[in-house]
């Protein structure tokens, strides 16, 4: 289902109700273009005169925040557990005890930690919806409104909802080897996906791992034609693993390409001389994570205080300009697309398709 | 020896109450985690019930059980045959190097396997394994793959073998230097050949030695849980125990039942394996330690005595140099990469990879804390109960002395699941603490505590004992003065044993520990699924791990033969 953001009218209800998946945008040169198919513009863009954020931080936030000292954090999101640690901890002096693993994996971890009375984490940054309604049911965490001060503030109501809000959005592209590929090697969009050149030589993410890959697929699946689904499976795919592990496997070598991959896993191999590059077609989805607080924390005021720094201007710019992701408070975000999560047969269906299981 | 059982028995002393008192406790923390699991899966509302094994349904059983029986049989023949020939070849011909082929073979004992996995992943992934690169560079091949795949059946078959090989050795060593070599020289004088007399005389007469190896390659093959973690998934392969960790840490929400029932499939395997090996020691007819045993007289293998040597040399360059050598590179290099370039490399990318993360800081630290604990612990345990408590009479003894051995019977990840029934949730309430690892390690390793302490205990003699019980001196003191300095080296060995296994123990790790009580097992698993840095800072945790504990055993295996000589020096 296609959905025109209106950005005056509460979404909540419609967003929840969709089953909110990944965004589809478009993107030129670094700006932003609305998806095909989008024909009107956002009725009334958000304000972009000093925007305050989703919470008021105040002093005694802050002070009570540096008394804890330390606030843990577990997230799936690839590549911003660094900018996130060193920005909050540069900006108030906290240190940030950061776990990034998988989507799955953290809802195993996170869920049963509660569950046996010991939670560990003082908020997370996932990229699953679904989960989190799961989590404010079983009341594991806590409605934003009541932990932030001031929430949601004038932050974009595309990205409220009752107990996480989005902070971070990433295009979806893909990596190469540039010791194996020349740019005039790779597709320069994902109908390309489909030439015989490229058998065995693209390393798949696993898809099992996030439902917004099957998201991305099945997208271009309605936007190409089922035959781009089947046409890229027959390019003799490798389940390379995780994300993180496909790049290592591309930057070491092992296949030519990854598939699908994004800023946050390729941009510290890069730094260290890896030969990869990263291309975002200039239509594509992204991946939202969400932040979303743990009810009855360890460390309460400091998960608050980086909640808010996440959900402001400072904190939202350090991880977008970081990790190449987009800027929540830029107005142009509120002309997207809203492709739901496929139900769990098409998931299934996709991932079969794709892995030959 | 001593007629012990002639003396009135004493009066129980406060320390021998003390000493009983901690043999009960850990017998109780092996059996009441069993209990409590079983429980847990078989009754429900204080009524039987199948619920939690019907929870299997539609779980891939017979696939996991498959490929663990095909890995476990294909991996444990070939050990079987490489650790048997190197043992035969150590103990029978003119090869061996004096000490130095005593303990290669065993080396790769003291490689966590979770390292050298890693290592020949590094080495042998299709693509940009490093062997895989300079073999295509030697052969002039233009492929982009191959020819090594260690994703793969044949790859994981052989990483497997590499660390079943050092039990098969230690326990054929073992048999053929107690063997009595009359046998041999009798068929080899009767104009048998040298190669007949070993398949007709030698192998028959070590078969308890190769039942007692079969079942421990049983035992390793169905608990091991570090190698098809980290070479299983590329190459489509499940395993049970890969499939009973998935169930608990990484599926939301997590599946105890279903976990535990495998958990029970792996224990029937490994009792199966136990009674075939029981009824092949009763039932089959073999050499026995004879009155006049001596030692056998050495093949000399003239010619080929150099290339045999090499041979048994490259075993341990494969089970442990080459891949050390692998993590050494990723690690130094700062990310994977085809080329070993060492210009590129830089330490500090080690350095950053253990040190920076707080996260992986706080892994080290606790480690390093319950390796200590554990180790200390539970070799001292060990220590008062293989001088106390099995000289001791009575069925307590026995029920204590057995309680304590099981855990080598069972797979870790049964164990692990068992103290997750019964300490994570209340009473105990120990979910995410370090004392339930702390108490998982101490079971975990108990049998291997108590194997050397009763090693360490067989050098004190008992009429030292009887000496000092006439005297009038308690138990207390007799230990302390008596037997803890004589078994003190042996301890020291176990100790540095012990420590180096929990350092980077993985099976334990991967159920019990949260982010609450990281410890270099679990952080290694978030790794391996991708984290900063990625596999190379998996390689350095890795390396460190490896390197800590070999340094460990290198000092106190120095100390301790220190030691010794000077008690030795004192007594002459």
């Amino acid at each position: 289902m296609r959905v025109r953001i209106n950005a005056r009218a509460s979404v909540r209800g419609l967003v929840i109700a969709a089953l909110p998946g990944a965004l589809a945008i478009a993107t030129a040169g670094g700006s932003l273009r609305a998806a095909p198919g989008t024909t009107e513009p956002a009725d009334e863009p958000v304000s972009a005169e000093s925007p305050v954020g989703a919470c008021t931080i105040d002093d005694d936030l802050i002070a009570a925040a540096q008394a804890e000292g330390v606030v843990v954090m577990y997230n799936s999101p690839g590549g911003i557990d660094g900018p996130i640690t060193a920005g909050f901890s540069a900006a108030y002096g906290i240190e940030v005890q950061a776990t990034r693993m998988p989507s799955p994996d953290l809802k195993a971890r996170y869920s049963a930690e509660i569950e046996a009375g010991s939670p560990t984490a003082d908020l997370i940054i996932s990229a699953d919806d679904g989960y989190f309604e799961d989590a404010l049911a079983n009341g594991w965490i806590l409605p934003l409104a009541e932990e932030l001060p001031g929430f949601p503030g004038d932050y974009p109501e595309l990205f409220v909802r009752e107990a996480h809000a989005v902070v971070q959005t990433t295009p979806f592209g893909f990596a190469y080897n540039t010791d194996l590929f020349d740019e005039s090697d790779v597709p320069e969009d994902w109908a390309g996906f489909t030439d015989p050149t490229l058998a065995g030589e693209i390393g798949l993410a696993d898809p099992n791992d996030s439902a917004y890959y099957t998201a991305f697929y099945d997208y271009f699946a309605g936007e190409l034609g089922e035959e781009w689904l089947t046409g890229l499976a027959a390019l003799d795919l490798q389940v390379a693993g995780g994300a993180s592990q496909t790049i290592q496997a591309v930057a070491a070598g092992e296949y030519a390409i990854a598939l699908p991959s994004s800023a946050g896993y390729t941009d510290e191999p890069i730094s260290q001389g890896a030969p990869l590059a990263l291309v975002v077609p200039a239509v594509t989805t992204t991946l939202p994570a969400a932040v979303a607080l743990t009810a009855d924390p360890a460390h309460p005021a400091a998960a608050q205080l980086l909640a808010c720094w996440l959900l402001a201007p400072e904190g939202n710019k350090v991880v977008a300009d970081a990790r190449g992701t987009l800027d929540m408070f830029q107005p142009e975000v509120l002309g997207y697309q809203v492709p739901p999560i496929p139900s769990p047969e098409r998931q299934a269906e996709i991932i079969g398709i794709l892995t030959g299981s | 020896m001593y007629a012990l059982s002639r003396l009135r028995p004493r009066a129980l002393s406060p320390f021998r109450l003390l000493v009983g008192g901690a043999g009960i406790a850990l017998a109780l923390l092996i059996v009441v985690p069993l209990v409590s699991m079983l429980g847990d899966l078989f009754i429900e509302d204080g009524r039987p019930t199948l619920a939690g094994v019907r929870s299997l349904s539609g779980e891939p059983v017979g696939e996991v059980l498959r490929n663990t029986v095909i890995l476990t049989v294909a991996s444990g023949a070939l050990a079987l045959v490489v650790g048997s020939l190197l043992a035969w070849v150590n103990e029978r011909t003119d090869a061996r190097i004096g000490a130095l082929t005593d303990t290669l073979p065993i080396v790769s004992f003291l490689i966590p396997p979770f390292a050298g996995a890693l290592g020949w992943m590094m080495l042998a992934s299709p693509g940009a394994g490093y062997l895989n690169s300079y073999l295509r560079r030697i052969i002039g091949s233009d492929a982009r793959t191959g020819p090594l795949n260690i994703h793969s059946w044949w790859g994981l078959t052989f990483v497997y073998a590499l660390y079943m090989v050092p039990y098969v050795f230690i326990m054929v060593s073992a048999s053929l230097r107690d063997l009595d070599a009359s046998l041999e020289e009798q068929s080899r004088v009767a104009g048998v050949g040298k190669l007949r007399t070993v398949f007709k005389v030698t192998v028959p007469s070590i078969k308890p030695a190769i039942a007692g190896a079969g079942y421990l390659l049983v035992w390793f093959g169905f608990s091991m849980f570090s190698i098809p973690a980290v070479l299983g998934p590329r190459a489509g392969i499940e395993t049970l125990s890969m499939r009973i960790v998935q169930m608990i840490r990484y599926q939301y929400p997590p599946r105890f039942d279903a976990a535990v029932s495998l958990g029970l499939v792996t224990f029937a395997a490994v009792a199966c394996a136990w009674a075939v090996h029981r009824y092949t020691i009763r039932n089959a007819r073999f050499a026995t330690v004879g009155g006049k045993s001596r030692r056998a007289a050495r093949l000399r293998l003239g010619a080929w005595r150099w290339p045999v040597r090499l041979m048994m040399l490259l075993y341990i360059v494969v089970a442990a140099i080459l891949p050390m050598l692998a993590l050494l590179a990723l690690t130094m290099r700062g990310y994977w990469s085809a080329r070993i370039e060492l210009h590129q490399w830089d330490f500090s990318n080690v350095t950053a990879a253990l040190f920076d993360n707080p996260v992986t800081r706080r892994a080290l630290v606790n480690s390093l804390r319950l390796a200590t604990m554990a180790s200390i612990i539970g070799i001292t345990v060990a220590a008062l109960i293989a001088v106390l408590i099995r000289k001791a009479r009575g069925p307590w003894a026995v029920v204590v002395d057995a309680a304590i051995k099981l855990p080598a019977s069972l797979p870790n990840v049964v164990l692990a699941l068992a103290f997750l029934s019964a300490f994570a949730g209340p009473p105990f309430r120990l979910h995410g603490t370090t004392t339930i690892l702390l108490l998982a390690y101490l079971a975990f390793y108990l049998p291997q505590a108590a194997v050397a302490a009763d090693s360490a205990a067989s050098l004190v003699g008992d009429e030292m004992i009887e000496a000092s019980s006439v005297s009038g001196v308690g138990s207390g003191r007799t230990f302390a003065r008596i037997s803890a300095p004589l078994m003190f080296p042996g301890l020291l060995a176990g100790w540095a044993f012990l420590f180096a296994r929990v350092l980077g123990e993985l099976n334990a790790a991967s159920i019990l520990a949260t982010g609450n009580n990281v410890v270099m097992g679990s952080r290694m698993l978030d790794l391996l699924g991708g984290g900063p840095q990625g596999y190379a800072a998996l390689g350095a945790l890795a390396l460190a791990i490896t390197v800590v504990g070999l340094v460990i055993i290198g000092i106190t295996f120095t100390l301790g033969r220190l030691v010794g000589r000077g008690y030795r020096q004192r007594s002459t």
